[in-house]
């Protein structure tokens, strides 16, 4: 579908995942290749299986059929030291932010080098000086080497967030996946955390896998759109310059045909406008 | 729309016959009623095993007034001071070597047993097993084993204090392990962390306001508990009180009580100042720091401290983002340091090591304490702990039986004695209920006053004044129990949302259908969790009583450590933990029913 000639670092073939033996089937026959470098957005509802997928592509989840093949590592078969070996390469962005709130921002940097070092680190002072100075410049490029040495749980949310990013950017990663990066943030910080996201992404030449609902935030930066329902792909298709509104509402009608979910979704998002 | 569709349609007459005029017994109303009958049962027959009527306190006054007649004034010769004195530095450092040890025992046996971080289902029973037992045998009987063992004299005490602390410690610390946010763990895995990278980072960072918290405290239990230790020979200012207690000099007795009551207050306002000042709100065991006591059950110190925490941290993700300026630029390195600074938080917890540390090297030079043979006995322990397995039945006496039937007796009626007293006076010493600031102080300073003193000081002072017995012995279980429950009452009352009320005075209602109707339903399910603590607190304090001769199995206990029976000890320690077990089986029951 692009005319990349880039080698594939991400394939999955025919991914099935049954949760509750196989009561809930949260995602079903999902087959994709990516490019490297390529920004990729996954869209769809709550629900539809995008946190599922991207977590089969580090190994937080296993697949009930199907292959996943990271950066030329079989995932499913992946154990121990091969798999922190892989997720020393694939960077994860939580919705959460997953940061330790007690720690300063700098320690939770330090963190994502933690994979390159021997043994458990307690305390920046544990860290070699030269992760030290590329913690902070890592704090520098999201914006906040001023507050480096702040108790993490003491910022805003969008401020843990860029935390978190400067985390996964220390461990120098081949590949991001963030997985609803800003669900949990207000409209505009959002735009800025997406911003900063791809921005060092593409400065760094990193592959970018990442799972969004709403459809208009994917299109600012996406090269290329994957939209998931009830665990199937519905939508696979290169972001060019022609989006525009219809094409937009074309994409959620593909997410939610019968339009109940997106109504129930718009109301979600627009609250306390009760008709007098 | 639906709702009042309905309404309309219904029959309004038809409506009003079928509303019962009384609540209907549903499974949870029966399941609370059977509840409170059993336990109401259950006091009357422990009454009357201990042959004592609720006024036993009024009859035996005529005792008590002789008694305090020959108290009357306390009194410490000027040559025991300054032994006093050593024997109050003593205790200090068993508290603290104690806390050192079980704290040091408990990491390890805490993050066994959590299921956060141990697979292994085994691995985490036997650590269970383990804290559960540690917590059961309380620290005066395993101090008069090792007494027995290591000689009379502190050794003993801090053994004892260290291994009984696992109970507790080991608990907090797994519950802690247990309650971490599972988020940032994920974080730190995802960076392709080895998992003791990840244990370290994601798991031990979380705990560590709760180990300190729970550290600080119990060094504060442990000066209370060692306090007593003396009693049996195991060092500390309970020398003191045996040896004026042996030679009837009651003045002295109760010259060196008070002395024990005052260091008691003083260590708990000093754990406390230290717990406040090093974690601020996140201190779970000090909520009310401002009434000067303690707030304590095991349940309650762990929601409390996970939800302000997790509070907290709500409030620190909801608050408005709004300064961030609309593009985020990359900022300056130039001026950040790579040491952390000595920020006020860093500051604070260097302190606390500092202490820690001056603590533990004057331990070294302390007369008293010999730390070289504390190591040697270290390595003694489990070898003591096997002596102690009974090879046989043979302790299954008839008088072991019924000592246990006394003991479990004595627990039910103090309990229930003490809960009789400390409801209505918990609604005086609460502050949102009592009629006004000098009774609530008033109450409170009393509860203070009475928490202090130890049971068994109490058991030793009733014992001269009532003579010896099961009677005299739940006496003075009740009168200590009461002081603690008050607090814990008072502070759950307190807990009462003023909503509520406010709707209930509204309606014209008037101070006392305020507290009925208002406060009480709000409280109760809290009240009954508390009673079923200290109902298993009464009991495993029911069980030392008899080493002063106050009833109970600890006669038992006491006499057969005397003859280095080691094999009727340990069979007496398996029933005392088969008995808690069930109790705390049966509590977390009920509580699952109340909730």
């Amino acid at each position: 579908m692009t005319q990349n000639a880039r080698p594939d670092v991400v394939r999955v073939r025919n991914l099935r995942k049954e949760f509750d033996d196989g009561k809930v089937v949260a995602l079903d026959d999902v087959s994709f290749d990516v490019p490297e470098g390529q920004l990729l957005v996954i869209i769809g509802l709550s629900g539809s299986g995008k946190s599922t997928l991207l977590r089969h592509l580090n190994g937080l989840h296993e697949p009930t059929s199907g292959s996943v093949e990271v950066l030329g590592t079989d995932v499913v078969a992946a154990t121990g030291k091969e798999l922190r070996n892989l997720r020393r390469d694939v960077g994860f962005v939580f919705q959460q932010f997953n940061i330790v709130g007690r720690l300063s921002c700098i320690e939770n940097v330090l963190t994502g080098a933690l994979g390159t070092l021997r043994g458990p680190r307690f305390g920046a002072r544990m860290y070699p000086k030269q992760l030290r100075r590329q913690a902070i410049e890592q704090l520098a490029r999201v914006g906040l080497a001023d507050r480096a040495w702040q108790r993490t749980d003491t910022l805003s949310g969008g401020q843990q967030q860029r935390v978190a990013i400067a985390r996964t950017l220390m461990q120098r990663p081949r590949i991001v996946l963030a997985d609803e990066p800003v669900a949990s943030l207000d409209p505009e910080i959002s735009g800025q955390v997406m911003d900063v996201l791809f921005r060092c992404c593409v400065e760094d030449n990193i592959t970018v896998l990442c799972s969004l609902h709403q459809v208009d935030l994917a299109i600012d930066w996406a090269h290329r759109l994957v939209g998931l329902r009830d665990g199937k792909v519905v939508l696979d298709s290169p972001v060019d310059g022609s989006i525009d509104h219809a094409r937009i509402m074309e994409v959620y009608q593909r997410l939610d045909p019968t339009g109940a979910k997106l109504a129930e979704y718009a109301v979600d998002q627009q609250p306390a406008r009760i008709p007098a | 729309m639906s709702l009042t569709a309905d309404v309309a349609h219904a029959d309004p007459v038809r409506l009003l016959g079928s509303v019962p005029l009384r609540a209907p017994w549903t499974r949870r109303r029966v399941v609370l009623a059977l509840i409170a009958v059993g336990f109401v049962a259950g006091a009357i027959w422990g009454l009357r095993r201990v042959e004592m009527s609720l006024f036993a306190l009024v009859e035996g006054w005529p005792e008590t007034w002789d008694l305090v007649q020959r108290m009357w004034p306390p009194f410490i010769p000027a040559e025991d001071r300054s032994q006093i004195i050593g024997l109050l530095v003593d205790t200090f450092f068993m508290a603290f070597l104690g806390t050192f040890i079980g704290v040091v025992l408990s990491v390890p046996l805490g993050l066994l047993a959590s299921r956060n971080v141990t697979r292994n289902p085994v691995i985490r029973g036997v650590s269970r097993g383990v804290i559960a037992f540690a917590r059961a045998v309380p620290s005066l009987v395993l101090a008069l084993v090792f007494v027995r063992v290591f000689g009379i004299g502190p050794i003993a005490g801090i053994l004892a204090l260290g291994l009984h602390s696992i109970g507790f410690c080991g608990k907090l610390f797994s519950a802690a392990a247990d309650n971490i946010e599972l988020g940032p763990r994920d974080g730190v895995a995802s960076t392709g962390a080895s998992r003791g990278q990840e244990l370290l980072t994601g798991v031990w960072s979380q705990m560590i306001p709760s180990v300190i918290a729970t550290s600080l405290y119990r060094v504060e239990i442990n000066f209370r508990e060692g306090s007593l230790i003396g009693l049996v020979g195991g060092g500390g200012i309970g020398l003191a009180i045996r040896g004026y207690q042996g030679n009837l000099r009651y003045q002295e007795l109760l010259g060196v009580t008070l002395v024990v009551i005052v260091a008691v207050i003083a260590m708990e306002l000093l754990s406390q100042a230290a717990r406040r000042t090093i974690l601020g709100d996140s201190d779970p065991f000090g909520k009310r720091a401002g009434h000067g006591g303690r707030h304590f059950t095991l349940s309650g110190a762990l929601t409390g401290a996970f939800l302000r925490e997790r509070r907290a941290k709500r409030g620190a993700a909801s608050r408005p983002a709004a300064p961030d300026p609309a593009p985020i630029d990359a900022t300056t390195t130039a001026d950040v340091p790579l040491a952390p600074p000595w920020t006020r938080e860093r500051v604070k917890l260097s302190a606390l090591s500092a202490a820690v540390a001056v603590c533990a090297i004057l331990s070294f030079v302390l007369p008293d304490i010999d730390i070289g043979r504390l190591v040697t006995s270290l390595g003694d322990l489990p070898s003591t702990m096997w002596r102690l397995v009974p090879s046989n039945l043979d302790f299954w006496t008839s008088q072991i039986r019924s000592d246990l039937v006394e003991t479990i007796a004595m627990g039910l009626a103090a309990t229930f004695m003490a809960m009789l007293a400390a409801i209505p006076m918990s609604f005086l010493a609460a502050s949102n209920v009592a009629p006004n600031r000098w009774v609530f102080r008033a109450t409170r300073f009393v509860m203070i006053l009475i928490r202090a003193t130890p049971e068994l000081v109490l058991a030793v002072l009733f014992v001269a004044a009532l003579g010896l017995g099961p009677r005299t012995g739940t006496l003075a279980l009740a009168v200590g129990i009461f002081g603690f429950s008050t607090r814990l009452f008072a502070d759950a009352i307190e807990e009462a949302r003023s909503g509520p009320r406010e709707g209930v005075v509204s309606t014209g209602a008037t101070r006392l259908q305020d507290t009925v109707s208002g406060v009480a339903p709000q409280v109760w399910p809290a009240l009954v969790s508390q009673g079923l603590y200290i109902f298993d607190v009464s009991l495993r304090a029911s069980t030392v009583l008899g080493i002063v001769g106050a009833g109970g199995i600890g006669f038992m206990l006491s006499n057969s450590m005397r003859t280095l029976n080691f094999e009727v000890t340990g069979g007496i320690i398996l029933c005392i933990f088969v008995i808690v077990g069930a109790i705390e089986v049966v509590s977390n029951w009920v509580n699952r029913q109340i909730t």
